[in-house]
């Protein structure tokens, strides 16, 4: 792990970069872009954020690959898997719900 | 296997070994509680995010929401991030009274978050918003808010009180830096799931 000054550097530039990435989220939330675009890049946005706190912050790049992989195996595959099962069967309700 | 070849494979990070994650149990459990506490969210996420998909009509978060209220909660969360992570590496540097001022600094980040979401509860309280309904039509929208809102400002609040011990125990001169940092590791995991709940929740 990183200290000194130019830990407080590395932390003051990732503090920039995630104030930069709201900022610009924000500005794609109010845009008038397609939904699926606006919540790809939302989503895409979300995740930068969230490797760059893993990564810096929470100090996982300086970690063994096997403790890396069992974080991003651990929570990112599962959540997708969670969420890519039950989306099916949402869009059959929701195709159900709106041809009443 | 000659011992050359099992020295190397012995070396492998996916050896195994005595010590496979090459780290202390305390902080190898702190990443496995991250792990269930992180599903617990995803959960909820997904949760609501299928109640998303079905639903045919959702309330435009800009009219029931002030985004530049929930903006300035989301830069206070992250400032209370880096000014966290600071803490550590001046704990582990052995700076004692640095670390206890950066640890000071992110409890009341994480005051101020709180407040502001008392605040914003309050408000959405008395627009008429509950659990069953709300005003913005989908009875779910009410649910998704206080359900996913309200885990995540316990986990702040949770964050809060360990941070409040740490930070005493650092000033008495009573801390390790990795208990520092352990307590580091929570804290940036709340702020991990505000980004989520930030996006998915107030943005798309």
């Amino acid at each position: 792990m990183s200290t000194g000054t130019h830990a407080y550097r590395t932390y003051v530039i990732i503090w920039g970069i995630l104030l930069l990435l709201t900022v610009i989220m924000i500005s794609i939330g109010e845009s008038s872009l397609p939904n699926p675009v606006q919540a790809t890049l939302l989503l895409a946005g979300s995740l930068t954020k969230a490797t760059l706190i893993l990564l810096y912050f929470m100090h996982l790049r300086y970690e063994r690959s096997g403790l890396i992989v069992i974080v991003i195996a651990g929570i990112a595959v599962t959540g997708l898997l969670m969420f890519a099962l039950p989306a099916f069967d949402g869009t059959q309700i929701f195709k159900q719900l709106t041809a009443r | 296997m000659s011992n050359t070849s099992a020295a190397h494979a012995m070396e492998s990070p996916w050896a195994g070994g005595v010590a496979p994650f090459a780290t202390t149990w305390q902080k190898l459990m702190m990443w496995i509680f991250i792990i269930t506490d992180g599903l617990l969210f995803g959960g909820l996420l997904v949760g609501y995010g299928v109640i998303r998909v079905v639903s045919p009509a959702w309330p435009d978060q800009t009219t029931v929401f002030d985004m530049n209220y929930i903006t300035a909660m989301t830069f206070t969360l992250i400032t209370s991030s880096a000014t966290m992570a600071s803490a550590v590496a001046a704990a582990t540097a052995g700076l004692k009274s640095r670390a206890t001022l950066f640890l000071w600094l992110t409890i009341a980040g994480g005051f101020i978050f709180l407040g502001m979401q008392a605040y914003e509860w309050t408000h959405i309280i008395h627009e008429g918003a509950r659990l069953t309904s709300n005003p913005w039509g989908v009875p779910q929208f009410g649910s998704s808010f206080f359900i996913i809102t309200g885990f995540h400002g316990m986990h702040v609040f949770t964050g809060v009180t360990i941070l409040t011990i740490v930070a005493i125990r650092t000033a008495m001169g009573k801390y390790s830096p990795e208990g520092v940092e352990l307590a580091g590791l929570y804290w940036h995991f709340v702020d991990l799931v505000w980004v989520f709940v930030f996006a998915l929740f107030y943005l798309i």
